[in-house]
């Protein structure tokens, strides 16, 4: 069965059933997710993350209506499952080569607990849709922790219903392009068409490996509530201060988001290949880079100035972030792209302080070095839609 | 005087340090002699700071305040990379070229602002709640 991709050219996203899909790695998934679940003195954090994914999958499904779930699984490269022992009295289903566990394990190591809480809201969502009842869902068995294959409990009961997705979120007509977007012999609108041709649906294992890391074709409605629902939890339980940490978690984790996947394109095969030989000076790299984000389903980047070396100004027209903020919790007093944040900083602290054109390996030691040492780049968005404004505007400069 | 009044005082003085930079930004000299005339002030609260995290740290966990202590964690992780950024801008002001002096002052004024904002309105509040009736080491 195919998986019904919908590509919106002109927002720069991708749907299916009406939920906005976005290309994230393993490097941020599971830092997002440590980041969250580290938090547990604080917030109650494992709800959060399973309840998020049950919540957008079960939309999805819904809008699809008859869909091979596991079929759907594999395609967005969250591994192999087996959802055929799920019944209405309950029953059990497992994963093989989850994203998450596997994820985990290149990570951070071998995990204490079970990790695929993706995995649990989307196998709720499956059940929920299949038998049309309540059901919760726990993992038993993970890969991260040990087990050969991931294995998860479903016993009916649950939440008696589900709130709805923000789905494709709030979203405004473009405004023109800032001049300087084209400003560079980088040909933008080949990159997006050759990037919409790669393969980058999951392999017969539910893997999708590109630019060096392991891709999943991800739930950007997921990101959004799992992000924004930990801020809100933070802030309620623990007051504001509360809230700014849990927002320079998210940030961080856009940084590490920029390094490894945005580091993994500018070192792969593909970049090579198909933007290298545009390239011309230093800043066609920042071109090139912000010329695949535009294939990533992340909203439509553009270059707004650019101080070689020195000082980067970003648009990001109908981010998915605030496409799917606006939609689930209205106008914000302050601005909310963190994913966005992180990645304008990763991006000039990948190219013009990392030396990312020699291809230095993307180690935990080049992390640190490259955003703790010497004058690394720090991002801030001074602009954001959630906050009234047309698009988001971030501003990275060298410190 | 609290630790955090003697911050607050310090946030006041500093930030009318950066305005007087910013408005003699224009002219190398100028503004290269209002940072030196500032750095002392600057490198001593920042000092001062890098200080505060693990004595904050260690409060919260004395008085059982395990959100405050887990907080202050976060906070000391990000706190420590700006204040080792902001330290080596005013220690190396005289190695830098004037281009580069003002172009990173002026990402350095916003590093700084923001930390001040964060710590009047986030971290201050979790130093007074655990340090209330005591006083700091």
């Amino acid at each position: 069965m195919t998986i019904p991709v919908q590509l919106h050219p002109e927002a720069h996203l991708a749907s299916i059933g009406g939920e906005p899909h976005v290309f994230h790695c393993h490097h941020y998934n599971c830092f997002l997710q440590k980041s969250i679940a580290d938090q547990g003195a604080l917030i109650d954090a494992k709800p959060l993350l399973t309840d998020a994914a049950a919540e957008v999958v079960f939309s999805e499904l819904s809008a699809l209506g008859t869909v091979d779930t596991d079929e759907l699984f594999r395609h967005l490269g969250f591994g192999v499952i087996d959802s055929t022992k799920l019944a209405a009295s309950g029953g059990s289903a497992t994963v093989k080569g989850s994203h998450y566990a596997l994820g985990w394990i290149s990570k951070f190591g071998a995990a204490s607990e079970p990790v695929c809480f993706f995995n649990a809201g989307f196998i709720e969502a499956v059940a929920r849709h299949r038998f049309k009842s309540n059901f919760t869902v726990k993992e038993t068995a993970c890969v991260a922790s040990g087990a050969r294959e991931c294995t998860f409990v479903v016993t009916p009961g649950g939440r008696p219903s589900l709130p709805a997705s923000p789905g494709m979120g709030t979203r405004t007509p473009f405004p023109p392009r800032p001049a300087f977007a084209t400003r560079t012999p980088v040909d933008e609108a080949a990159i997006v068409t050759a990037c919409g041709g790669l393969p980058l649906g999951g392999t017969v294992e539910g893997k999708i490996d590109a630019f060096g890391v392991s891709l999943t074709r991800h739930y950007a409605n997921y990101y959004n509530l799992l992000s924004y629902r930990f801020d809100q939890q933070m802030e309620s339980i623990a007051g504001p201060a509360a809230a700014t940490a849990a927002r320079l978690l998210l940030v961080e984790a856009g940084q590490v988001c920029a390094f490894h996947t945005f580091g993994g394109i500018m070192e792969s095969a593909e970049w090579e290949g198909l933007i290298k030989p545009m390239i011309k000076t230093q800043e066609d790299w920042v071109y090139g880079m912000v010329s695949v984000v535009n294939a990533l389903g992340w909203g439509r980047w553009s270059v707004a100035a650019l101080t070689p070396g020195e000082r980067l100004e970003l648009v990001v027209d109908g981010s998915y972030e605030s496409n799917g903020y606006l939609a689930a919790f209205g106008a914000s007093t302050t601005p909310r792209c963190y994913l966005d944040t992180g990645a304008t900083s990763g991006l000039m602290n990948l190219i013009y302080h990392a030396d990312i054109m020699s291809r230095p390996a993307l180690t935990p030691a080049l992390y640190e070095q490259t955003f703790r040492d010497g004058r690394f780049f720090v991002a801030r968005e001074v602009e954001c839609r959630t906050m009234g404004a047309k698009a988001c505007r971030f501003v990275a400069e060298r410190l | 005087m609290s630790l955090v009044d003697d911050f607050r005082a310090e946030h006041v003085r500093i930030e009318a340090g950066l305005v007087a930079a910013e408005a003699v930004s224009a002219d190398p000299m100028k503004l290269l002699a209002q940072l030196q005339a500032m750095r002392a002030d600057v490198l001593v609260h920042f000092n001062k700071k890098d200080a505060l995290y693990p004595a904050l740290s260690a409060q919260c966990t004395k008085v059982a305040d395990a959100a405050g202590a887990h907080l202050t964690r976060i906070f000391e992780s990000n706190m420590t990379v700006q204040s080792a950024a902001v330290k080596r801008f005013f220690e190396g002001l005289e190695n830098a070229t004037p281009a580069v002096r003002a172009s990173s002052f002026r990402t350095v004024a916003t590093v700084i602002r923001q930390r001040f904002g964060t710590e009047e309105s986030a971290v201050f509040p979790i130093y007074n709640r655990t340090f209330k009736g005591e006083k700091a080491a």
